[in-house]
This record gives C-alpha cells, structure tokens and sequence, in this order.
C-alpha cells in the first residue's frame, strides 16, 4: 500500500516537472530494483547565500533488503552521490543516522532497512538571481543487498527555485528532521578504551548515557573501523556513570593501546534507539561504568530477562514430561518410582541419580551443540538424531531396555556401562541411566517455552547456553525429584507384590514402540536397507543374551555373549552410517505421506511464491520430531485446513529437517529457533510471516490463513506491479 | 557394598562428564575469533576440485599459494572478472609457478554455489585459469581462514606462512572502472616474494559481497 502510494506520488512529481509546474523544489524520484531513489530539500525555494539541508532518499523494498552504513561490517559498501554541481554551488558530506546490525549467517553487516534518509549540506552562492532555478545533480550509487547483492545507481536531480523570500518544503524537511534526530550525538561525558585478553573494552562516563539504562533492552557499539571482530557478541554493562562495552578485536586491531571510535546506540524497552558519537582515547576503565550486566548486545540480557529465560527454560523442560516423545522413557522412571515408593532413602537417591542423569545429558547435549556452532556448522536441538548411526543404536538400546523389561535378561556387574537391571532391582545407576535415556529423546522434542528459550539462548555466550539447558534438564527431571521427596505420594502406592512385575512388563511395549518410531525415522534417513540393518543388528543382540542366559556364570561364556552383543551394536551403527540414501528420496517421502499436497521448502520457492501474492505455509519438521508428528495428524492433515488452504490457494512448504541440512538450520536460526516444529505462514501482501505455535489446532491454522489473506484481494493485485 | 560403589562411579563419571565437556565448550569458544592473519601458519585444509579430487595446501609444499574467495554472481567479482584483471593476474602467476585456488564457500541453494561442472563451465567462459576450483560447500575452508567477503584473498608463502591477507585491491567498489586505477594488493604481494622481500602490505580489510555460508 504505502508502495503503492510513493509510485503514485513519484509519477505525480514527474508529470509535474514535464507540465513544467514551477513554485517548488522538484525532485524526480527513480525506481531502480529495490529501490525508489530520489533527492529531498528542506527547502521548497532558498535566497541567495542560502545554507541549508538536503538529502538522498532511499526507499528500500520489504523484507530485509538492505543498504549499509559508512563502516559497512565484514561486507557491503555505503551510498554515495557524485555530484555535477553548477558554479558557486558546494554540497557536504552525509550526515548518518545511527547504523544497525543486520547480522548474516556467521558474518554482520551495518546498515538499513525499509529506508534511509542521508542529509547534507547544500550551499547556494551568493550571486544567485532570485526567479533563476538551481539544478543540483548527481549520480547516486549504492549496494543493496538481500542475500545476494545489487549495485544500484540512478542519475538523480533536484531543482530548486531561488526566491527573495525563502520557503520550507514541509514534508521533506520532516523526513531530514527525523534522519538528524536519528543520528548520533556528540557525547558530553568522556570516553576512554581499554585492551583485555579477548580485545577491547570501552568505558563511557556520561550522564547522558547512565539515565538511559533503566529504560535499556540492549546495547551495542558500532566502529567506524575494522578494529573489532563485528559479528562477535558485545558485553554490555551499565553503572552509575555509564556504560562499559566489551569487544572482540579483529585482526585489524593494531597491537597494544589504541583510541577507538565509533557509535554506541543504546535501544530501549519500547524500541527507541539513541546514539552518541564516541571517541575513547586509551585509558583504564573506571568502576562506575559496570556492574548490571546487559549482554549481548542485540539480544538484552540483564538480569531480569535472564531471569525469564531460564523461567522459560525450567517451563519447557517440566511441559516436555507431557511431550509425546518422551512420555515412553518416563514409563521406565514411573517403574522405579513405583518399587522404591515404600523405601524413602532409596527413593531420595534414585531421585538425585535421575536427575544427574538428566542433566548430564543436557550438559552433553549442550556442549555437543555449542561446540558444533563454534566449528561453523548449522546445529540445532536433535542434532543427535540427524545421525543414522545414532539413530539406530538408539533403537537398538530402546529394544534392548524393552527385553530387560520383559525379563529376557538381567544385566549383571559386567555390563557396567548399561547399569543395573533397569527399572526393577537396578539401585542408583539404573535411575541415572534413565535420566540419561530421557534427555536424550526429550532434547530434540521443541515443546512450548523451551522453543524461545533455546533460540534466545544460542545467540548467547557458551555459559548462558549451558545454563539454559541444564535448567531445562532440571525442569525435565523436577517432577519425579519432587515425588521421590515426598513421602506422601507412597501412600497412594499399593504395597510391592505380583502386581509388580506384571506391571513392568507391561511397560516394556511403549519401549518398543519408540524402537519401532526410531526404526521409522532411520528409514527416512538410509531407506529400507538402513532399516534391515538396524534389526539384523536387534537379531543379533537378542541372540546375544539368550546366549549368555545359556553359557551361565563362566567368565568364558560371559566374553563369548559380551562380544556377540558388541557385534550388534558396532555393526548396527557401521552399517547404519555406510548407508547414505539419497536424501532427496527421504525429502520425497516425508512431503507425500500427508494428504494435503506439498511440495519441498526453499528459500527461492518462498520468494517466487511472495512474487505471486501467494500465502505461504511452511512446516518445518522432522520424522524423528514427535511433535511435528502430531500436529500434522491432528491439525494440519484435517478438513477444516484442506479447505482453507484450498479456498486460499495456500502454498503448502515443507522443510524436511530429518537429515542435517544448513539451509533449514540457517533459516530456523532466522526466526530464533534452534530446532523444529516451527511453522510459518507469509501473508499474501508479501512482507514477514506470521509465527504459529509449537502445538497446532485446526482452528488455528484456519485462523491464521484468514489473517494471511488480508482484507481483499484488491491490494495485493494493485501491489503486484511493484515486481516488474 | 559393591552395588554402592558401581552408584558412586556412576555419578563421578557423571559429574566428571559434565565437567569436561563445559570445559571443552569454552576452550572452543575462546578460539572463535582466531583468522588467518599474516606472518601465522595457514591453516591446513583439504577440499574437492572440480573434478572430484582432494586437493589439500600440503600438496603444493616449498610453493606459493594463492587463494581467492569467489562467487560468480557477486558484483564485485564480476568486476575483476569483466575487467579481465582477474584472469591476467592468475595467468602470470601460473607462468611464475604460483599456486592459484579459487574458493567457493557458498552454502547449497545460495549464490555462487556450483557443482564441479558448472565451476569448469565459468571457468572456461571466463578464459580463467585457477590450477583448482575448490568446493567448500560447507563453508569449513572458508570459516578456517576467516574468510568474509567475496572477493577476500590470501597469499601463502613457500613455507606455509600467510603473506597476505585482504582485499584484492586499494579501491573498495563494485565500478569496473576503478580496475586500473586501484593498486593491486595482491600482486604487490606477489611480486615482493618474488623479489625475496616482505611485502609492505601485509593485511587489509575485504571487500565486496559476504560470504554465502
């Protein structure tokens, strides 16, 4: 709409200056690419001698298409105009408004979105005639970038009536206000910059800045050089005097102390951005200028919002006890609750060792992902299960414990790794180990809460995300430490008997058929060979144990079985990773398993899509995601959302995450996410989508495609020539 | 008694897991920022050609390397290719012996990635001559040397020591026409290994489009 108004507005100031309308500055906007371009005055007439403001309008297309700030980042080049001035006349530099971080994959970029104002100084001389006309041209350049990147230029010009009496252009001299307003200002206080062992860290003393950290959610500081690695996380402090801002210098930085200049925006809770110009000489850092942690820049972490996400972190590990990928494991923990129920020592202990088990996993877990990300690869939650191998172990453990369930075996001393017999007899370990086994499947389940919590914290420093896990992992385990410490709850437990160990049998098929789940999602990753495998190898494992149940106690019997059971399990695991399926049939498979038709995700199906004013539905998923799963039985393959897709012409794409994938990671990392479901539904007026929840409704989806379709068709038609 | 003591070794092993692998995260995370910087060993890499063979940097041992960050829907290497300055430069370092490697680093799906064959038709059409096209799809090569923009260059020296590391040349653009009026870092760099002295320039910043990871 607003588009569609500036073409309106262009073509009106151009039929003007054709029909030769005078009594005003006349710009002539130019349409390039992505962007309306056009040179703006404060003035609508200006008096001879006259100083004053103009400035080059940048009009940038929607959806993250970008221009670049003077210091561009690690890629990118600023605009500029080469001027053609007539006589006497002499324009200034531009003055910019205060950058932001348009971060890219592993690299950041500074500049701006939707528009940018650049103002300049315009000096008329002194011998100007009024009644006369000034005609300042120039060729405007600059970079303007999405993914990909276009060098854009238009040969713009100004003109501008000389008067006796000058005469303010009202609209445009609004615009250069507001681009003024947004630029830095001088700061009145001091600023001094100190080397540390990872680069630099600025301190600002300035009343200024210190009254403006109440109102904080982030910080960040832009340099006018090279001196710092950009893409790195900033630690921001606020004190009484100011703020302290830590960086990671880059290799350009020079050696030893060094003055540092550049911006400091502090962004506030409502979204106000202010700026100060700083320039720190090298000095040390003084106190005042720390002690409330804002960190990282970008993403505001002081205490309270740390606070909620680790709020949100514990939520989402206690609702994952309700997720359906973990609800089987849990079965085992219910066994070993319901046999030490009338042992309240025991019980306390089984309760602790779960709960270390739980955590220790989350804290693999967690390194496993950070160190992934550090290496440069695109992880995020279920990682683990994007590895065949992985994959079909898992399976095979799942059988495994399903047999030990069953009674088919006990374990005994020697298999230490595994623990004691599982849920019955096996003391602390067993409990430990079915924490392990727990995280370990509950992980890649995204549950509600845990999905923010776990995108917010993986932009975080190493700590924040360790932290965030392990708290997820003590929401996880909370609910069985709280009953193993209450004795009240054994009361509600009949006394141990032959109901037991029925019981325990019993719980040994939900055990099988998470094995049988795990068997699915392996044959999504190799094919059915990668599948045979896998029960070659639970073949194997069972003859195995049968043949230590036979052979008995012998220390010779014992090596003979324990080796037949290695087998299996080594050779699932070689077998399951030799075979590598083309993943485009995976892909295929998981997008025609639903009856409403889809076709794969791309990001350049996505804009081909938006091109066409098309609404866009994107389930990002996983075969080895229980959630996605449900949601896509129970909400998206319904009735209620056939028709309305079909009534909309909604394009249904999905994003296949089973297998490891950057493109889907890097696109889950867009929206802050670090692993599926996210579901995603683009409007037809184009522009940035809506973001549905983890666990979907019909009605929701429903809802959500009426919104996406916007009041009328009428605007996205009238929008669609802004593509030619 | 002997089950209390496989407990404790279960939750030593356990603490002592956890322990390490916190640890292992942070020693990781203290080493994100290292790049290749001049006067370093270049980091050890091995990457397929466009013809399917592993090339790895201990193949051209005692040589000087050159390696240059490409995307062929990049307008800044367009404008080295346009000019032909490009293709000139990795003529006459083939004829002085020097290794030239252009590096795609494009994630799949984004510009500037390519197949082996595609590589081969650029380079054909582009009368370009690389001694390889390396595929680094994964963008592991790329990230090893910090490499940030399209074009970044890196000249090796024959003992496995970076010489230089930046932009290509002095004048940041995407203006063809600023080709020949721009001094060429890199065969500055070139040149002074040649004449066995340091080069003056040893380190600039980039330019041009990111790096598509």
């Amino acid at each position: 709409m607003i588009r569609t108004m500036k073409r309106f507005l262009g073509v009106c100031a151009m039929a003007a200056s054709v029909l030769g309308v005078s009594g005003g500055a006349l710009a002539e906007p130019v349409r390039t690419g992505h962007t309306l371009a056009e040179l703006i005055s404060e003035r609508a007439a200006a008096v001879p001698g006259d100083l004053f403001l103009g400035a080059l309008r940048l009009d940038l297309d929607d959806g993250g298409w970008h221009v670049y700030w003077k210091n561009v980042g690690d890629s990118g080049l600023p605009p500029k105009i080469d001027w053609e001035l007539p006589e006497g006349v002499s324009v200034g530099d531009f003055t910019w408004p205060a950058p932001h971080a348009i971060p890219l994959a592993t690299l950041m970029n500074y500049g701006y979105e939707h528009q940018l104002v650049l103002p300049f100084e315009i000096r008329l001389p002194q011998g100007a005639t009024p009644g006369s006309e000034i005609e300042l041209k120039g060729r405007a350049s600059w970079l303007i970038c999405l993914e990909t990147c276009i060098p854009e230029q238009a040969d713009l010009v100004l003109r501008l009536p000389v008067a006796a009496a000058l005469a303010p252009a009202e609209a445009s001299g609004a615009l250069i206000a507001d681009a003024l307003a947004a630029a830095p200002v001088p700061l009145t206080g001091e600023a001094v910059v100190e080397r540390t062992d990872e680069g630099f860290r600025i301190g600002i003393l300035d009343d200024a800045v210190a009254a403006s950290a109440p109102a904080a959610a982030s910080a960040r500081f832009f340099p006018d050089g090279p001196e710092i690695v950009h893409a790195a996380a900033q630690t921001v402090e606020f004190g009484p005097e100011g703020l302290s801002v830590s960086m990671t210098a880059s290799e350009y930085a020079p050696s030893g102390e060094t003055p540092l200049s550049g911006v400091v925006v502090v962004e506030g809770k409502d979204g106000s951005r202010k700026a100060w110009a700083v320039a720190a000489t090298p000095a040390a850092v003084p106190a005042g200028v720390s002690g409330t942690m804002l960190s990282p820049a970008g993403a505001a972490l002081a205490l309270l919002p740390l606070l909620s996400l680790l709020g949100a972190a514990f939520l989402g590990g206690l609702v994952l006890n309700l997720m359906p990928c973990v609800l089987p494991v849990l079965s085992i923990k219910a066994a070993g609750l319901v046999h030490t129920a009338h042992n309240p020592a025991e019980a306390r202990l089984h309760g602790v060792a779960y709960t270390l088990g739980v955590l220790v996993c989350f804290a693999a877990v967690g390194a496993i992902l950070v160190a992934l990300r550090m290496a440069g690869e695109q992880a995020g939650l279920g990682f683990q299960l994007q590895y065949p191998p992985m994959v079909a172990v898992f399976a095979l453990i799942m059988f495994a414990v399903g047999l030990n369930l069953l009674g088919v075996f006990e374990i005994g001393g020697s298999l230490m790794g595994v623990g004691g017999n599982l849920a019955d007899r096996g003391g602390a370990s067993g409990a430990f180990f079915t924490g392990l086994l727990a995280a370990f499947v509950g992980a890649p389940c995204v549950g509600p809460f845990m999905a923010p919590a776990v995108g917010v914290a993986l932009s975080q420093p190493p700590l924040t995300v360790m932290g965030v896990f392990l708290v997820i992992g003590l929401g996880l385990a909370a609910p069985f430490l709280l009953l193993s410490f209450t004795p009240a709850f054994a009361r509600l437990i009949p006394r141990p008997g032959a109901w037991m160990a029925v019981f325990r049998q019993a719980l040994a098929f939900p055990m099988f058929l998470t094995a049988i789940w795990l068997l699915w999602v392996l044959g999504g990753q190799t094919g059915a060979d990668g599948v045979i495998a896998a029960v070659a190898g639970a073949t194997v494992f069972a003859f195995g144990v049968w043949l230590a149940g036979r052979i008995g106690e012998g220390l010779p019997g014992r090596a003979v079985s324990a080796g037949v059971i290695l087998l299996a399990v080594v050779g699932t695991a070689l077998s399951a990773n030799m075979i590598t399926a083309p993943a485009e049939a995976a892909q295929g498979s998981a997008a025609s398993g639903g009856e409403v038709s889809s076709e794969p995700w791309s990001p350049e199906r996505v804009q081909v899509l938006q091109a066409d004013r098309r609404i866009i539905f994107v389930d990002f998923t996983a075969r080895w995601c229980a959630t996605c799963q449900v949601n896509k039985k129970l909400a998206i393959e319904t009735d209620e959302v056939k028709s309305a897709f079909a009534e909309y012409d909604v394009a249904f794409l999905v994003a296949d995450w089973t297998n490891r994938d950057s493109v889907i990671a890097a696109a889950l990392a867009e929206h802050q996410r670090a692993g599926v479901p996210l579901y995603l539904m683009y409007p037809a007026s184009g522009g940035p989508p809506e973001v549905l929840p983890q666990m979907l409704t019909p009605g929701l989806i429903a809802a959500s495609v009426r919104k996406a379709a916007g009041p009328g068709a009428s605007e996205a038609l009238s929008g669609r020539g802004d593509k030619l | 008694m002997t089950m209390f003591s496989r407990e404790r070794w279960s939750l030593i092993a356990g603490v002592a897991a956890a322990a390490a692998l916190t640890a292992a995260a942070l020693i990781v995370s203290a080493n994100e920022a290292s790049a290749a910087t001049p006067g370093d060993l270049a980091p050890a890499f091995e990457e397929l050609n466009s013809a399917g063979g592993k090339v790895s940097l201990a193949d051209f041992k005692g040589r000087t390397v050159v390696l240059e960050w490409t995307n062929d829907g990049c307008p800044f290497v367009q404008k080295h290719y346009n000019s032909g300055a490009m293709q000139s430069l990795q003529a006459s370092a083939r004829r002085d012996g020097i290794v030239w490697l252009s590096v795609v680093s494009s994630k799949p799906g984004s510009q500037g990635h390519v197949t082996g064959t595609e590589a081969d038709r650029l380079t054909a059409e582009r009368k370009a001559s690389p001694a390889h096209v390396l595929l680094d799809p994964d963008g592991s090569m790329g990230r090893a040397f910090g490499a940030k923009t399209t074009p970044h260059m890196f000249v090796i020296g024959p003992d496995g020591r970076i010489v230089y590391s930046g932009a290509i040349d002095s004048i940041r653009s995407s203006d063809v026409r600023d080709v020949p009026r721009a001094v060429n870092y890199v065969s500055l760099a070139l040149e002074a290994l040649k004449a066995g002295r340091p080069p003056e320039t040893t380190l600039t910043v980039p330019y041009g489009c990111s790096v598509k990871y």
